[in-house]
């Protein structure tokens, strides 16, 4: 074989070999998802025609919604207090929340009156609650209208 | 010719040679989109399937025989988050954008014939309904071989 012949060859080798030379590019992608973080409550008729003069009682006052993206969940605050009225006793109460539909007991309000309840929840998600809170007028409690209000929160967790 | 000047003479050639086969190598020109780092990715309760152009590629081929082109599909990842796939596919420069059963899970690969060939890119993702909230990032890699 010619140098001239083995020169082709070699010549014709490193054309084909680099003419397999991979070509790269990158595209970068990107997006941005906002918090999303909901709450939604439905007051219960039964919230504003409250029983006062038959000893202790349990009322649902509101259907809650929540909703969050966060994947760490959400907390839940209420506060609780005590209906009153000018010049009347007041009637302190408990608050508690139970899963939507369910019913409360006594032994579910662990939170004294006056204190905020709380209530974590695990993971992205709706969650429907049920609130409830207890109270106790007295025997002979003064007559009037009594009245209060349930402030509610939530934040990621 | 003497017997070293042919020597000569064929070192020179293939140099020749080599050095176009370097220059014959595929090329590929990408440009991104502007909604490409700015996807819509939901997170609102509300679940949307999407498809976005995320760029015009073109390859341009060595030789006449065209190229195989390969795109790696993936995953838009943040830190302590679900990540959110996407499928990809190509379509022809300036078409309207494909269906969403054009699209293909994985790697999406495909052959030019010509020399210079024009395509979009695009990606097909479905965020979840409380995809977590975050800065959601990948890399789309593309590779391109002469045939």
């Amino acid at each position: 074989m010619s140098f001239n012949k083995l020169a082709l060859i070699v010549g014709s080798f490193v054309i084909s070999s680099s003419a397999f030379a991979e070509t790269t590019a990158t595209v970068e992608l990107g997006g941005q998802v906002t918090s999303t973080l909901v709450l939604a409550s439905a007051t219960a008729t039964a919230a504003d025609e409250l029983d006062l003069m038959n000893g202790r009682q349990i009322v649902k006052v509101a259907d809650l919604t929540m909703t969050t993206n966060n994947e760490q969940g959400l907390t839940l605050t209420a506060s609780s207090g005590a209906l009153t009225k000018l010049n009347g006793t007041a009637i302190p109460y408990q608050v508690t929340t139970v899963v939507g539909g369910a019913a409360a007991d006594a032994s579910e309000f662990l939170v004294a009156s006056g204190a905020l309840y709380s209530l974590n929840t695990f993971g992205a998600g709706n969650f429907g609650k049920d609130l409830y809170i207890m109270y106790t007028p007295a025997e002979f409690q003064d007559p009037g209208y009594y009245g209060s209000t349930i402030n509610l929160s939530v934040s990621d967790n | 010719m003497s017997p070293q000047a042919r020597l000569r003479a064929g070192l020179v050639l293939a140099l020749v040679m080599a050095a176009a086969g370097s220059a014959l190598a595929a090329s590929l020109e990408v440009q991104p989109t502007a909604a490409t780092t700015a996807l819509a990715l939901n997170g609102d309760g509300t679940s949307t399937s999407r498809i976005v152009k995320i760029a015009e590629l073109t390859i341009v081929a060595s030789g006449v025989r065209g190229c195989r082109v390969w795109i790696a599909g993936g995953s838009l990842v943040r830190s302590g988050g679900a990540a959110l796939p996407f499928e990809v596919v190509v379509a022809a420069r300036g078409s309207p954008a494909p269906p969403a059963t054009a699209f293909t899970v994985g790697e999406y690969r495909f052959a030019t014939t010509a020399p210079i060939t024009s395509v979009d890119v695009y990606i097909k993702y479905r965020p979840a309904a409380l995809q977590g909230p975050g800065s959601y990032t990948a890399s789309v890699a593309i590779d391109a071989v002469d045939n």
